[in-house]
């Protein structure tokens, strides 16, 4: 496997070949599996994703009681044809949400790269999917180079947010689901490195402060935002917009911010959002109750 | 170092949530400790260290190292039921956290006890759901479970590495990765060899018999996810229809 993203995308261009097609290849020479079994295998898991969409649109609630349902509340949003964002990003903030709290809940996910970040990868694909009449190979495809992606990631710099913050979660995934979106979208190997760049960009610094420890708050949340970056990247590269700062130079200060963040920022649960006034109040129901009261935090008012 | 190879470490494992480095990851280091150990131990002292000292219970990551050491997938959605399963199972359960330092946020040691044998492991969590063990039973060394492996205890002396070596290549099996860490010169010595292919039961014995080699342990891959969901009855739970993910009022 070849490290820097740059030297994979002038390659493909060179051969005049897509980047799943790279990475198709490389997983059949380095790992030693046969393309219909990686092909078959990635089907797999696109099913599971699919199935985990599902059932979050219809509704689910986690264990502690913290989250759940939201998916559920945006699909009713954009079924009213009120949505500002229009039908693409509202629809795969929809799918991205109801993955994320199928996760949460303890449901079975895919991880896209982490289960943390399960959400944004399958809500950029299913809300693109059928407006670009993707044939389920395409769509596997699809998976295939965001895959690649983040294994360039993933060894550059982190795919963990205990290592490098959500950055390295939300981030990556964003990343690789942009890059994606554009081969998708017919864009060059080039096209998707400066949308990886451009969506990791925006992602920089991102902390990883789970109220609770709970892999919930704020992260379900940041997977509904994580797919309006991807996407947005995406149409910033697919019009011709280049990143200014390299592919390989913007992964690279992924993995350098992470390990300058402080360890209470990485998934320690010991600072950021779970250490605020209700952030601390809910794990201390949590501990006391195994159960989090929403209704009683927020004493059973609106609250901003 | 690559710490991922395949398509399928970055889009994987299939998995219960909430967590792939404290829910996944926990479960394959259980996983790989069981099957180092060959058996279900009859006690278990876990010690977490770092991020998994701190969220712990929030992650289900004591739930997800007991369901490994007790041969439960990633995707099994009996993980939840992991302390009822251990009373069953007659595994006795402590868990403990630790202050110091470790090389990384997600750190565990296991140590696995029955009538005749202990194993003492260190496993840490990447990310992801790709893990390292790094330390067995005091020794150094990389276990990923990516690829199949064998590994022996062996007292230390010159020509072992060859004749482990010679069976292989007569076999055709080739090695990707191999290591080997001692206490000490002549001392006792453990040897990890990784390899391309799947090794056989009749390579296994005949490894066993090179002198001064104590029992040889095949471990198995674990990036392959055997079921997606185990029982038929929670298949049925997430049976999957098409139309509503491909026709439904939001596509």
């Amino acid at each position: 496997m070849i490290h820097k993203l740059q030297k994979i995308i002038s390659l493909c261009e060179q051969e005049g070949i897509a980047l799943h097609e790279y990475f198709l290849r490389t997983e059949v020479e380095e790992i030693g599996d046969t393309e219909e079994d990686i092909l078959q295998h990635m089907e797999q898991n696109l099913t599971v994703m699919e199935q985990a969409a599902q059932q979050g649109i219809e509704g689910v609630k986690s264990r502690s009681g913290m989250t759940g349902g939201d998916a559920k509340l945006l699909a009713e949003y954009l079924q009213s044809g009120n949505a500002l964002s229009g039908s693409i990003y509202t629809r795969a903030m929809v799918y991205a949400t109801a993955v994320n709290e199928v996760n949460a809940a303890m449901g079975v996910i895919c991880a896209t790269p982490t289960a943390g970040s399960s959400g944004t990868l399958p809500g950029v694909l299913f809300a693109i999917r059928n407006h670009l009449n993707l044939s389920r190979r395409e769509q596997i495809n699809f998976l295939i180079t965001a895959a690649g992606c983040g294994i360039v990631i993933g060894n550059q710099a982190s795919i963990s947010g205990a290592e490098g913050g959500c950055q390295a979660e939300v981030g990556s995934a964003a990343a690789m689901s942009a890059a994606a979106a554009v081969e998708a979208c017919g864009g060059s190997p080039s096209q998707s490195g400066h949308a990886l760049a451009i969506a990791l960009k925006n992602l920089l610094g991102l902390s990883c402060d789970p109220v609770a420890g709970l892999v919930e708050v704020p992260c379900i949340k940041r997977n509904t935002a994580g797919v309006v970056i991807a996407i947005s990247s995406a149409e910033m590269s697919l019009a011709g917009v280049k990143s200014r700062i390299p592919v390989d130079e913007v992964i690279d200060t992924m993995g350098k911010i992470g390990r300058m963040l402080p360890p209470a920022l990485r998934e320690t649960a010991l600072g950021g959002l779970a250490q605020t006034e209700t952030g601390l109040k809910m794990a201390k129901q949590l501990e006391e109750s195994g159960h989090i009261d929403m209704e009683s935090i927020f004493g059973g008012g609106d609250h901003v | 170092m690559s710490v991922y190879k395949s398509l399928f470490d970055i889009i994987g494992p299939v998995m219960i949530g909430p967590s792939s480095s404290h829910t996944a990851g926990a479960v394959r280091i259980g996983l790989v400790a069981r099957s180092i150990f060959g058996m279900t131990p009859a006690e278990v002292r876990i010690v977490l260290f770092g991020s998994f000292a701190h969220t712990y219970q929030g992650h289900g990551t004591d739930l997800a190292l007991i369901s490994g050491l007790l041969g439960l997938t990633t995707s099994s959605e009996k993980i939840r039921q992991a302390y009822d399963l251990a009373a069953k199972a007659n595994m006795k359960v402590t868990i403990e956290t630790g202050d110091d330092p470790t090389e990384h946020a997600n750190t565990v040691d296991l140590y696995l006890k029955s009538a005749d044998h202990t194993l003492s492991l260190r496993g840490v969590s990447l990310g992801g759901g790709t893990i390292d063990i790094t330390r067995i039973n005091g020794f150094d060394i990389h276990l990923s479970g990516e690829n199949p492996a064998i590994m022996f205890f062996y007292k230390d002396q010159p020509g072992i590495v060859t004749q482990v070596t010679g069976v292989l290549a007569e076999a055709n099996i080739n090695i990707s990765t191999m290591e080997v860490s001692r206490k000490g010169k002549g001392e006792l010595a453990l040897m990890l060899i990784a390899t391309d292919g799947k090794i056989p039961a009749s390579v296994m014995e005949e490894i066993g018999r090179i002198g001064h080699i104590d029992q040889v342990i095949a471990l198995g891959v674990l990036n392959v996810e055997p079921n997606l969901i185990s029982d038929s009855a929670e298949k049925e739970e997430y049976s999957y229809d098409p139309q509503i993910t491909e026709n439904n009022q939001f596509m």
